[in-house]
């Protein structure tokens, strides 16, 4: 990954909702979408109307698609991971892919088949299931794979700490980092860090793909002066969000493309001038996009060559016994069972102390990797994560 | 890059309710809720979508660039017809796209609401 860079094309993740359409139809008329992404695992229930098959058709024909997956939960293991696999091997046989992507972190474990995706102990047991998922991935698409950072932590570790270990999950695969501007932005924020700090955490010659979004903010409910950002992809994208952008571009050498995200419901407002007005507010967001970089200054490959995760010293002790050479002991876990019992954890504590309380229970005097896992959780950071489980999380013996 | 003018126009069919040029409804076709458009770009355009198959001709003399009425997404004529389907078989229907307010007693077809 060491060529010089190129144009880089600027695009949309595409939405299924007539609001996303009517919002965006301006833009695709006028040649300004060189590429768009499709989280192909969205439509799976259906959502996959005629004119966005026809888009995904024909920007996969010109080598501009790239799909994301929402829902595999690479760093975990579960048994609808199958089915998920069977389906997207169907999407790669009737649409043509250049890249896909997944995200980091895990959303399924035991009775909990879908929710919020969220980090998790980096050991060497969870290495190991990312690996084999992105392995999976990489030979079911038989094109380049990616993983994009993750925007919620519990606490500083586990953003100090998420370069380097998307760093060894994508090695064996040699895959690509699809680094979030607005994911950077609220870690900036939640955790009050310099941008240059956080980015020489990551490795940055492995970004080949940039998103860039809006988000909304929460209330921390024991310090009503402590705001935490979300990456809720529902408003319009900060100058903070930009101005991150701009610094990836000045920074990773290798990117290829930018994506610009908006969920499709959150442009179609109730009040009809609401949504004309979050609709010109989401072209205007793109357009600013595209211009940003177009003048970007770039980053070469010389200027980044000394930025190495692997050498790179996390300003919280990022000690964990996976890091590159070290294989990691044989205590460590990464099991599924552990990361079912936190969902478990966050869904029924009545707050987000009790919630830590319990999870340090459940860990003590078991693996270093969790306890230590635990004890960087941050109140504030796990209520985000408990609301997150109210709003997202679909559990499988609930079900009617 | 540009989308192909058939991906438009499904794209535009798709986003609004607003026709522009002359819908010819195919015999027995149904024009779905969402109604057809097509843009300024169009000359002449065949759409097909699950629920019908619908050539919408585009006349570059009245119809340079008309741009949709996106406050008023559904108050289209197609939407009317939709509401009953088969009625028009075949009927070639002049609408006007830069007609923003649309009123459904002013249906091209058949006058009614």
């Amino acid at each position: 990954m060491t060529s010089a860079p190129g144009p880089i094309e600027v695009g949309l993740s595409v939405m299924p909702e007539p609001a996303f359409l009517q919002a965006t139809l301006p833009l695709f008329s006028d040649g300004l979408v060189d590429t768009i992404e499709w989280s192909m695992d969205m439509s799976w229930g259906g959502n996959f109307p005629v004119w966005l098959e026809g888009l995904v058709r024909e920007y996969g024909a010109a080598g501009a698609l790239v799909g994301h997956g929402v829902s595999l939960s690479p760093l975990s293991e579960h048994p609808r991971q199958e089915q998920w696999f069977e389906r997207f091997a169907a999407d790669v046989r009737d649409y043509t892919f250049g890249a896909v992507s997944e995200h980091f972190g895990f959303m399924a474990a035991g009775p909990f088949h879908r929710g919020p995706p969220f980090p998790v102990p980096m050991n060497s047991a969870t290495l190991a299931t990312g690996r084999k998922r992105l392995e999976r991935l990489a030979s079911v698409c038989d094109q380049p794979v990616g993983l994009e950072n993750l925007a919620f932590a519990f606490g500083s570790d586990d953003m100090w700490n998420q370069g380097a270990f998307i760093d060894a999950l994508l090695e064996p695969v040699d895959g690509y980092l699809v680094l979030d501007a607005h994911n950077l932005y609220c870690q900036l924020h939640n955790f009050d860090t310099d941008v240059d700090e956080l980015l020489d955490t990551y490795p940055l010659e492995r970004v080949r793909e940039c998103h860039v979004s809006g988000g909304s903010w929460s209330t921390s409910p024991n310090d009503a002066h402590r705001r935490i950002r979300r990456d809720t992809h529902d408003g319009p994208v900060p100058d903070g969000a930009l101005a991150v952008l701009e610094r990836l571009l000045a920074r990773c050498p290798n990117v290829e493309r930018v994506i610009v995200e908006r969920i499709g419901s959150s442009l179609g407002r109730s009040d009809p001038g609401e949504a004309h007005h979050a609709g010109e507010q989401f072209r205007a967001d793109y357009v600013r996009t595209r211009e940003l970089v177009a003048t970007a200054t770039r980053a070469t490959p010389l200027a980044t060559a000394a930025v190495s995760p692997t050498g790179a010293a996390s300003p919280v002790g990022a000690t964990d016994t996976w890091s590159p050479g070290h294989p990691g002991t044989s205590t460590e876990r990464g099991g599924t069972p552990e990361l079912a019992q936190l969902l478990e954890i966050l869904d029924t504590a009545a707050s987000a102390e009790a919630a830590i309380s319990a999870a340090a229970s459940a860990v003590a005097g078991s693996d270093p990797s969790w306890q230590r896992w635990v004890d960087q959780m941050d109140p504030a950071m796990v209520h985000v994560a408990q609301e997150l489980m109210t709003t997202w999380a679909v559990r499988q013996d609930r079900l009617s | 890059m540009l989308p192909s003018r058939a991906t438009l126009a499904a794209m535009t069919f798709a986003a609004t309710g607003v026709v522009a040029g002359s819908i010819t409804l195919a015999a027995g076709g149904v024009v779905p809720a969402a109604g057809a458009s097509a843009i300024g770009l169009l000359d002449t355009t065949t759409i097909t979508t699950p629920e019908a198959q619908i050539t919408v001709q585009n006349d570059p003399e009245t119809m340079p660039n008309a741009a949709p009425d996106r406050d008023h997404p559904f108050e289209s004529p197609t939407e009317h017809l939709g509401d009953h389907p088969g009625d028009h078989p075949g009927e070639k229907i002049d609408v006007d796209v830069n007609n923003n307010n649309f009123d459904l007693d002013d249906c091209p077809a058949c006058g009614l609401g």
